[in-house]
């Protein structure tokens, strides 16, 4: 109880200090979130756009934190708007406000970085976000612009049944593309030989990419060598990914890498912000999120050359990054 | 004898360039760094990282998509680009099937733009456009106007009539346009202190070596 104090003590001052500039006419704005690169980018990028409006206090926690460690950071900060980064800070987030009485106004908070999002802010008052999944028409569209309409017609996906709704969702926009998507769902019992002959099943039907989900159920080692890399290399299909590593030609998997670019999502976070304060620090619909607008996109350049004979001039000129 | 002993003079400048561009700011950067002699060019992809560089690095002249009076403070305006034959930029507001008339938007319909200048300026820009105020959704990039129509967050997005061609070649949408009335510069460059012939010359190679970078364009002093 005494360490949990004294923790609770230190965020509440690392809170005063960071946001503190001395008294302001500025409302004020909690960043919850967690180390790394990635979410400084976004944090840098929305500080940009907010800081002429906002004090902005950034408390950054790791897996222990608690509710309490919530409770006393927006005490002491009084925040008008919250940003939750990740799944942690959202779900504490939710406990934290579970313990508020049902007729306090709930502080609007916006969660992004965090997997799933709409499943994530479900039961979350005044709620708002950003998905971290690249929609399947964005990484489609995108693939086809490099390598033509005539190449990329249909894309397959093998997915389990956490990723129906996200497939279904974009198979309509894909439709709106002249994109068919072509799916298999698979049960969550049998994953190892279900991926195999549902991925065989997806390529004799002729699609002409595949997309492979960030699902870690199907991203295992074994899998990853002994069924997605044989299959594609020996079907000469290319696949799209939403994982770096996946794009690296030592890698011999993903010949297109969509990643979320995480300058512009602070952008779009900031852009809410400005929004939810235009209308009095209620959230226009809530629970609704947004899909991430901006993407980084990384063509693995070697295989790009052997499955589509694509010049490197072109190819650096269609994507932020190419991968040799 | 006597020797005089003379300071050394450095004649480099530095030319800080963003332009909303479809194409990737590092291949512009390549391209004309190569024809640049000892002008240092930068290409920033958002305006957001070049208005924070140029206000911290303060380079000697800058290039970017602005009217007059919206270049960062402490530049002035040496040189204009216009469309070839002198003509302004034209902007359209580009939708999914059906044309958007300016005159039937509400307050609570949303319009996407790039953010190519400050949130204030690009707010009046936008209102200036549409002839009213509406709620205005910014994007850093141009090619992510097209998500705003895909996913159904705008009713439409103000393009530069220039990158009509860009986005019927990366969708295959109903893609439809309305003109608009206001027109204005495709871009400027600005200097700290009157002109500076390295960095204008600069601006006119980058035109020609990516033609593609600003579309067709003359310069004007």
């Amino acid at each position: 109880m005494e360490k949990l104090n004294i923790k609770q003590m230190i965020m509440t001052l690392l809170i005063l200090v960071v946001g503190f500039t001395g008294l302001s006419a500025k409302q004020k704005l909690l960043m919850i979130r967690t180390a790394g690169e990635n979410f400084e980018e976004v944090k840098n990028s929305m500080s940009y756009e907010l800081e002429s409006d906002f004090d902005i206090s950034d408390l950054v926690i790791d897996k222990s934190v608690t509710p309490e460690m919530i409770s006393a950071s927006m005490n002491s900060v009084a925040p008008q708007v919250v940003i939750l980064m990740n799944n942690t800070s959202v779900s504490t987030f939710k406990k934290y406000q579970a313990t508020l009485p049902a007729d306090v106004a709930k502080v609007p908070s916006v969660s992004l970085m965090a997997i799933l999002v709409n499943a994530a802010i479900d039961e979350l008052e005044n709620a708002t976000g950003i998905g971290y999944e690249i929609p399947i028409v964005t990484s489609s569209v995108n693939l086809r612009s490099i390598f033509g309409a005539e190449k990329i017609k249909s894309i397959g996906i093998v997915h389990r049944i956490g990723f129906t709704p996200f497939v279904d969702e974009n198979r309509n926009f894909c439709k709106n593309e002249n994109i068919e998507l072509v799916t298999k769902e698979i049960g969550n019992d049998n994953v190892d030989a279900d991926l195999e002959k549902a991925l065989n099943d997806l390529i004799s039907k002729g699609v002409s990419a595949v997309w492979i989900p960030n699902d870690n159920k199907l991203l295992t080692m074994p899998l990853l060598t002994n069924v997605w890399k044989p299959i594609l290399k020996k079907n000469k299909i290319p696949a799209i990914v939403g994982i770096k590593n996946f794009v690296e030609p030592k890698f011999d998997l993903g010949t297109f890498a969509v990643l979320p670019d995480h300058s512009a999502l602070g952008s779009q976070a900031a852009s809410i912000v400005n929004d939810i304060m235009g209308n009095n620090w209620l959230v226009e619909n809530n629970g609704a999120t947004q899909p991430p607008l901006s993407v980084y996109t990384i063509l693995n350049l070697p295989l790009s050359q052997e499955l589509f004979g694509i010049s490197r001039e072109d190819a650096e000129s269609s994507v932020d990054n190419l991968s040799e | 004898m006597a020797t005089l002993s003379l300071p050394a003079y450095s004649f480099a400048e530095n030319l800080y360039v963003y332009y909303p561009s479809t194409l990737k700011p590092n291949i512009v950067q390549q391209k004309i760094q190569a024809s640049a002699g000892d002008v240092t060019v930068t290409v920033f992809g958002k305006y957001s990282d070049f208005s924070m560089k140029a206000a911290t690095d303060k380079p000697d002249a800058i290039l970017l998509k602005a009217e007059k009076t919206q270049v960062l403070a402490g530049y002035s305006v040496v040189q204009s680009a216009l469309r070839t034959g002198g003509q302004p930029e034209k902007y359209v507001l580009l939708s999914v099937d059906k044309p958007v008339d300016p005159a039937s938007l509400t307050a609570t319909m949303t319009i996407g733009v790039v953010d190519y200048n400050s949130r204030e300026v690009m707010q009046s820009f936008v209102g200036t456009m549409i002839g009213k105020t509406a709620k205005v959704k910014y994007v850093t990039k141009v090619e992510d106007l097209l998500p705003l129509l895909t996913f159904q967050m705008a009713q439409g997005v103000v393009i530069a009539e220039s990158d009509l061609a860009f986005f019927k070649s990366k969708s295959t949408q109903n893609l439809v346009t309305t003109p608009l009335k206001v027109t204005g510069n495709v871009a400027v460059v600005a200097t700290k202190g009157g002109a500076s012939g390295k960095s204008m010359q600069v601006a006119k190679k980058l035109t020609e070596v990516m033609p593609g970078f600003m579309g067709s364009v003359q310069w004007k002093n």
